[in-house]
């Protein structure tokens, strides 16, 4: 029971943002309106994705420097948890582009990013799945999990910077930057974050164990 | 390990010369590649479609080539290993690769340009940013076909995985190649010139880190 607070935290926190986030009084601005709703559910699957791959990578780097299959099953589960909020956040930007932009896929360079994110990290779950032996499974995994990780962080971090886009908060788009994120939004928008990270976690750990079991299936059978 | 790499790469140049069917596959798929893209589309009134198509073609002709970097791994290649270790092996595969896909870079924009027309006024800058553009494909792909011949070494996995992980740079490509037609000189390109030539030193260094790794069977 204590030592799963953090599941508990993680649902309170959600429980919190579902209330407030439909109920609190938003600013209206142009062209946003209602939607800047969104801000609560939209923008935290991508802080959760980018922790949950980070944290991925990490637990790579610790396989490859000491050997033990446990590491890799977390990198494994961290990588499907940050498919799954990647996926999420594609769709709640989709639903949100359509009433706000007239289209769910325009040409924006942050799109570009996440797609091609959700690409790159199926490409590992399918090299995961071509090979057979479990120690060369990890190690092939690894290497491939830091390299991608590393063009990620080039694609996600540098390359918007240099493009506009019409997502809020860029250059020449009405929308929320620091200076009219009000204090407000504020006090749902960081629950949210962390909300969703810890159950991006819970998922993940979900999804651990599930490996494990049908590994242990697999090998009785 | 100077002496090592260097050697490598003599022996992996000879072994290309005595069996050549190799360097003659890469070149008639750039051939084909491009006269298949001029029956498909003749003539290209707008520049951007000409730079789209090049890169495209640049991609897959560098992917084809990369693909066959470690196909004599299994006999003599395995020996050369031992007696080297994985980091100048690794090294010298790369700055093969480097070498030949620069060469390919060269040939495809000769066929190219002649074939569909030249939409360049200063070739010499497209020339200078496709070769810092291929160098940095060559190294990411000898990679990803390292990482391939240890999972099964089929092209398919290998197109799979380093595609998605190319689309940054040929975004780059693509962008600076425009902008050189539109009139800009090379040194009003330097930011992408730079962030081409960091990456290139970046994913060589996290190769010449990773590689060992990889081989520890």
């Amino acid at each position: 029971m204590i030592k799963n607070w953090w599941k508990f935290l993680g649902v309170m926190l959600i429980l919190y943002v579902i209330y407030k986030g439909f109920t609190i009084d938003v600013p209206r601005l142009d062209v946003l309106n209602e939607t800047i709703r969104n801000l609560f559910f939209h923008v935290p699957m991508w802080f959760s994705m980018m922790l949950l791959l980070f944290l991925s990578v990490i637990y790579s780097v610790l396989f490859l420097a000491n050997n033990k299959l446990k590491n890799d099953n977390w990198a494994n589960a961290l990588s499907s948890g940050g498919i799954l909020f990647g996926s999420l956040g594609l769709v709640t930007g989709m639903i949100w582009g359509n009433f706000t932009w007239g289209t769910p896929w325009p040409n924006d360079p942050k799109i570009h990013g996440a797609a091609i994110t959700i690409l790159i990290y199926l490409a590992y779950k399918v090299l995961r799945n071509s090979v057979k032996d479990e120690n060369k499974q990890a190690r092939i995994a690894a290497v491939y999990n830091m390299f991608a990780f590393v063009m990620l962080v080039v694609f996600l971090v540098i390359y918007p910077r240099t493009q506009s886009s019409l997502h809020p908060g860029a250059e020449g788009n009405p929308g929320f930057n620091q200076y009219d994120l009000d204090s407000n939004l504020r006090m749902v928008f960081y629950p949210a974050v962390i909300g969703w990270f810890l159950i991006g976690l819970w998922v993940s750990q979900l999804t651990k164990r599930l490996n494990q079991k049908e590994q242990e299936l697999l090998e009785i059978e | 390990m100077t002496k090592n790499i260097i050697s490598l790469c003599r022996i992996q140049l000879k072994q290309e010369m005595k069996n050549r069917n190799g360097i003659y596959g890469i070149i008639l798929y750039v051939l084909s590649s491009v006269f298949v893209v001029y029956m498909a589309v003749k003539e290209i009134h707008d520049s951007s479609v000409w730079v789209g198509l090049f890169w495209v073609i640049q991609l897959f002709s560098c992917l084809n080539a990369a693909s066959k970097s470690f196909q004599y791994s299994k006999g003599r290649d395995l020996y050369f290993y031992q007696l080297s270790g994985p980091r100048p092996f690794i090294l010298s595969k790369m700055i093969f690769n480097l070498i030949l896909m620069n060469l390919v870079f060269l040939l495809s924009q000769l066929i190219f340009s002649l074939m569909m027309g030249n939409p360049f006024e200063d070739t010499s800058s497209f020339i200078i940013l496709g070769m810092l553009g291929t160098s940095a494909l060559s190294s990411i792909l000898t990679m990803m076909s390292a990482i391939t011949f240890k999972a099964d070494n089929n092209y398919t996995l290998m197109a799979i995985l380093s595609l998605p992980i190319m689309i940054p740079l040929l975004i780059v490509l693509v962008q600076s190649s425009n902008a050189i037609i539109d009139g800009s000189n090379i040194s009003s390109i330097s930011q992408n010139l730079y962030i081409l030539g960091g990456l290139n030193l970046m994913i060589i260094s996290l190769a010449y880190t990773l590689f060992p790794y990889l081989c520890t069977d």
